[in-house]
């Protein structure tokens, strides 16, 4: 594991290369306008047509409206995705018979794919938050469900071998040393999960919504209001980079002792 | 030897094929007559939730009138060229990236504000910018599959012991040679762990792309059903495109595998 960390590829940039990141960030703007100038397309804006839409959608609320929505959506899914996926992990990994009873229903069930559920979603539940809280929760479960019972699995023998030997009761060998040993995998259960989640609400909001990021693109496509299309894209990457790097943090602030 | 290429033989069947998820079976098997019980009880609305004979009977349908073959093959023909550009791509970006300190500082802020964006998001602008179609879904398929194989390359590349380098160089190995004997087999696992997991993401963006243009593969043929209202092919569709999932998912990772057979495999849930 400790591998993991020296290779872990970060933002993190050292005092001599910031210049060369921020040098070519740069250039890649300009490179992009000048780009643009030449093809002088509606379908490619350069990036002060496309700032200006941002700062226009950030004004009048429509960006923040749709923003704080998929927000929601994607959160209530993916805590109620942790909050199933987690027990039943730690149910499967500590029980082989669990396991044997439940693996080959969620080996098919986690190869399917989303979209197609959503058709069937709607039919029985209509377009609604419980539609997409479910959607999200069979998207996002199966990765934080397989990790979390991999990670159970997975501890260390002689841990175990040790607590036995020491006498350590049940609730006591759990607490101390099964779960912080599966700690680290949870988590990056977690991490896969939850861009995930955020991908499945706005593909819903895009199939199925009236409302959300997902459908404000939709309606910026239809009205040909391309920059504003390019803007919403802009702030869902943004979304995802605070996502990762947010992770990340926090992954080196709560295991940070696995790691060393 | 032999054991070896028993072992090997088992390998091949999907991992849930097993005769040790035997309790999984019959629990599946009690799950589904429960459902039949329940839609024949008429406890569920069976317009809307047919049970599963009637699923059934739509699925051997379908597949008796050989209608399945022209969405099954569509969704497939982009999904195969899509997966292949994009693991081409990323094998290249992430070993450029892995290899060249002063090229991975220079792109990180540019591809690290990329990378997050959803190919699915992109849907509205492709339309607008190549047009619906073939090429579409294919360069759709092949973002995303090309940043998570890219990354995951990456990561294998920067993994590489420094030792085996300077050995290479030591022994006078070409950088060209160096990268195609060393540098590529070495970060294969974790290109090929990328590559499984971008295979469930193809199918996810292929069948999203297909239901918002409606024209080809799984994707429209599930939302064709669903307004002309014909509910049990629906649903045959569906199971159809999961088993489409699992095969492809098995054939990849089976693939994989047999690429990786020096290596021992991890033995995780799922990839035993």
């Amino acid at each position: 594991m400790k591998t993991a960390q020296s290779t872990r590829y970060s933002l993190r940039l050292f005092n001599a290369q910031v210049t060369l990141a921020l040098a070519s960030a740069i250039c890649c703007l300009v490179l992009w306008h000048l780009v643009a100038v030449a093809v002088h397309s509606v379908l490619f804006p350069g990036p002060p047509r496309v700032f200006a839409a941002l700062s226009e959608i950030l004004r009048n609320g429509d960006l923040v409206e749709a923003l704080s929505l998929t927000l929601r959506r994607t959160l209530v899914g993916y805590i109620m995705a942790a909050v199933f996926g987690i027990p039943f992990g730690i149910l499967i990994g500590s029980h082989r018979f669990a396991y044997r009873l439940t693996w080959p229903g969620i080996d098919f069930v986690r190869v399917l794919p989303i979209p197609a559920l959503l058709p069937v979603l709607i039919l029985l539940l209509g377009v609604g938050e419980l539609m997409y809280s479910i959607l999200i929760v069979i998207g996002a479960i199966f990765p934080i469900l397989i990790h979390t019972a991999e990670g159970v699995r997975a501890t260390n023998q002689t841990l175990s071998d040790v607590s036995r030997i020491l006498h350590v009761d049940r609730v006591r060998l759990w607490v101390s040393v099964l779960l912080p040993n599966a700690l680290p995998e949870v988590f990056s259960g977690l991490k896969i999960s939850l861009p995930i989640s955020m991908l499945i609400a706005l593909l819903a909001e895009m199939l199925a919504g009236s409302d959300g990021l997902g459908h404000l693109i939709i309606i910026y496509q239809r009205s040909f209001e391309i920059p504003q299309m390019y803007a919403a894209a802009f702030i869902i990457a943004l979304c995802g980079l605070t996502i990762n790097l947010a992770f990340d943090g926090a992954e080196n602030r709560l295991l940070g002792w696995h790691y060393r | 030897m032999k054991v070896r290429k028993q072992i090997y033989f088992m390998r091949r069947l999907p991992d849930s094929i097993r005769l040790d998820y035997l309790p999984g079976y019959i629990f599946l098997i009690l799950l589904i007559g429960l459902w039949e019980a329940a839609s024949l009880a008429q406890l569920v609305d069976t317009r809307y939730l047919p049970g599963p004979g009637r699923i059934g009977k739509a699925i051997v349908e379908t597949i008796d009138r050989g209608r399945f073959l022209s969405p099954v093959t569509q969704t497939i023909a982009a999904m195969i060229p899509g997966l292949a550009l994009g693991t081409f791509l990323g094998i290249c970006g992430g070993v450029i990236m892995g290899r060249m300190p002063a090229v991975r500082t220079a792109f990180t802020i540019p591809i690290e504000m990329l990378r997050p964006l959803p190919s699915i998001v992109l849907i509205p602008l492709a339309l607008l910018v190549i047009g619906d179609g073939w090429p579409m879904e294919v360069l759709l398929i092949a973002l995303p599959t090309m940043w998570i194989v890219w990354f995951a390359t990456l990561k294998g590349v920067l993994g590489i012991s420094k030792t085996l380098i300077d050995n290479a160089k030591l022994f006078h190995i070409g950088p060209l040679q160096r990268t195609m004997f060393l540098v590529i087999p070495a970060a294969s696992p974790m290109m090929i762990s990328g590559i499984i997991i971008a295979t469930g993401l193809s199918l996810i963006v292929a069948v999203t792309v297909e239901i918002v243009t409606g024209n080809r593969g799984l994707g429209a043929a599930i939302i064709k059903s669903q307004t002309a209202f014909q509910i049990p092919t629906m649903y045959a569709y569906v199971i159809l495109s999961a088993i489409l999932g699992y095969v492809m998912n098995w054939l990849v990772k089976s693939g994989g595998r047999r690429l990786l057979r020096w290596k021992q495999f991890d033995n995780r849930l799922g990839t035993r």
